[in-house]
């Protein structure tokens, strides 16, 4: 490596770049056991990172609409299913991804409005389609 | 996630990206993964990981239609709009806008001159010009890491001579094929050497975990 070492790295990054490119998700796949990893848990891992950030930012949101509009505002009705609905899709989803039981830790709040919202995140995150009543 | 209502059509709702995110493969996830560790050489990130944080939450924000955010146009993939948004969020990182901005005190302080010394010379004392020059200092420990990321390759790769060849036609700006025929290596001795190369990467990574 006898130019700068920028060069030097932007060199190895886009070989790099280009080698991964032309490997197959299958060989991805076993690269990851090779190294010792488990490619399911390497992927639910990145699944459950993603669904933080995505609950993260939607708390927020609604922390800033509350803030600026009101409790009220707020609260503006959507179309829902019945309770008992919303606790079966919410059970679903955690049972068909494990990784949001990980991202919603605090999701064992158990009163309307919570489970409310809770389903409207779902719904918002594309882990349940909305359901009217 | 609300709709925006002065969204345009051509990129993607909160509800659509969230939509997108959610119908990522595990395969695809895996691939995101790798991806980020390609790309965090050199950045501010230690985690590959929080290099896929970041892109989703530019997503996010682009998305909600707000100034730092990234916005998905629908006619890209999406696993081709994270995976540029992940390149360009390592891009900003290593090339930060802030050495930009601090230009003027490397000339002001000279060849061989530091930050402090600038300073001192033009008698300033604003906040905004210390912290400018703490970025500096910070600008040239990122590129003192660039450094030791460089040698640290390159002592792992000291014995391998076809991975040395590969990096210097990369660095010379060659063709896969002219590096093959400078060097006289066949076709898959190539593509083996830019394998060696990227694992041996991801061992490198020191403190950093494997997605």
């Amino acid at each position: 490596m006898n130019k700068s070492n920028r060069t030097a790295m932007d060199s190895i990054r886009a070989l790099a770049l280009r080698d991964l490119e032309a490997t197959s998700d299958e060989e991805i796949r076993a690269e990851i056991i090779e190294q010792g990893g488990d490619p399911d848990a390497a992927a639910q891992l990145i699944r459950a990172r993603i669904d933080a950030v995505m609950a993260e930012a939607m708390r927020a949101q609604t922390a800033a609409a509350k803030k600026v509009m009101g409790a009220a505002a707020a609260a503006t009705p959507k179309a829902r299913p019945t309770i008992d609905r919303i606790k079966q899709l919410i059970q679903e989803a955690f049972q068909s991804d494990a990784g949001l039981a990980m991202a919603f830790r605090e999701g064992t709040r158990q009163s309307e409005a919570d489970l409310q919202s809770f389903y409207d995140d779902l719904v918002a995150m594309g882990k349940i389609k909305r359901e009217e009543q | 996630m609300t709709k925006n209502p002065s969204h345009d059509p051509d990129y993607a709702t909160s509800e659509e990206v969230g939509d997108a995110f959610g119908a990522l493969t595990d395969a695809e996830l895996r691939r995101l993964g790798k991806f980020a560790e390609a790309y965090i050489w050199g950045t501010e990130y230690t985690d590959p990981l929080e290099l896929v944080d970041e892109a989703v939450k530019r997503t996010l924000i682009g998305a909600e239609g707000k100034g730092k955010g990234r916005r998905w146009p629908k006619t890209v993939a999406f696993m081709a709009f994270m995976v540029k948004t992940m390149e360009s969020i390592a891009d900003g990182s290593r090339e930060s806008v802030v050495q930009k901005e601090t230009d003027h005190l490397e000339v002001l302080a000279g060849a061989g001159g530091d930050s402090e010394h600038a300073l001192g010379k033009g008698g300033h004392a604003h906040v905004d010009v210390v912290e400018a020059a703490i970025e500096l200092e910070e600008t040239q420990a990122r590129q003192a890491a660039a450094k030791a990321d460089a040698d640290l390759i390159e002592r792992h790769f000291a014995d391998d001579q076809e991975v040395l060849a590969i990096i210097e036609g990369e660095k010379e700006g060659w063709k896969a094929e002219e590096t093959r025929q400078a060097f006289d290596m066949t076709p898959t001795a190539y593509d083996t050497a830019r394998r060696r190369l990227r694992r041996g990467l991801n061992k490198l990574m020191p403190g950093r975990t494997k997605s």
